[in-house]
């Protein structure tokens, strides 16, 4: 039997695939007010009011800002959960994962 | 008059009959669209955005586990609202109540928007200046403007 058997090295690879951070992007858009996002990043993810402006406006002026990173999974459901808000959300791979 | 005032034992909506009127016509339009066939309605790209704008394979799977939960909640969300406009909800609204009259706000504008064009900043402009369909820019307008004061409304001192 040897060390490594390629049965375990596919496990390690499919975690290693499944481990690399993820992000939940949203997008401006020309029709949420700013009132309203600001209101949706404090309420949904809880955070503090200057942190919610902040990325509202990161938003506003950049185009789009990441409000979260983590498993794919919880970004999935936190862009689920901007939809349900009406806000323009995606999921991509968070900055450096791609190596 | 102002859409909603904050009472001692919560929030409450101040709509006058003719804005009920108004709202509750938007409303049930919202209701049609969202009961009607969304895949070839231009709308449902805003209201259900690709999760994955570079991997469509990975949208669709996206789409598969979340499109029919949404549009529930939007349907849901709705039809609540209507309650409140009609008349067979009143009093001060709970926090399940607050929260579908945002997002129904939200979906309103997300439809009017569509069917103005706005897509970006130029052509909201452009919108409020034509001779076109300047009467759906005004209630465009004015929903921002309900919407606006119920997130005041909503984040002002208990």
């Amino acid at each position: 039997m040897t060390l490594s058997s390629p049965e375990l090295d596919e496990r390690t690879d499919l975690r290693a695939r499944y481990d690399v951070p993820w992000s939940t992007v949203v997008w401006d858009d020309p029709v949420n007010l700013m009132s309203y996002v600001t209101y949706v990043f404090q309420s949904y993810f809880g955070f503090a009011r200057g942190h919610a402006d902040r990325l509202m406006r990161q938003v506003h002026v950049d185009g789009r800002a990441i409000v979260a990173t983590g498993a794919r999974e919880a970004m999935e459901r936190h862009v689920e959960a901007m939809h349900g808000f009406g806000l323009q959300a995606t999921v991509e791979r968070a900055p450096g994962a791609d190596a | 008059m102002i859409p909603f005032v904050r009472r001692r034992d919560g929030v409450h909506v101040d709509l006058s009959a003719g804005e009920r009127a108004v709202l509750t016509s938007l409303v049930e339009q919202l209701q049609e669209v969202l009961g009607g066939d969304l895949e070839d309605d231009p709308v449902a790209t805003r209201m259900f955005p690709a999760a994955y704008p570079h991997d469509a394979e990975a949208s669709a799977e996206f789409a598969k586990y979340t499109r029919s939960d949404l549009l529930t909640q939007k349907t849901t969300n709705a039809g609540v609202v209507l309650a409140w406009l009609t008349g067979a909800r009143d009093g001060a609204m709970g926090p399940e109540d607050e929260q579908a009259w945002l997002r129904s706000l939200t979906d309103l504008r997300l439809t009017i928007a569509e069917r103005l064009g706005i897509v970006d900043a130029a052509t909201e402009e452009s919108s409020s200046s034509g001779d076109a369909g300047v009467g759906l820019r005004d209630v465009y307008d004015w929903i921002g403007y309900v919407q606006e004061h119920l997130v005041t409304t909503l984040t002002s001192a208990r």
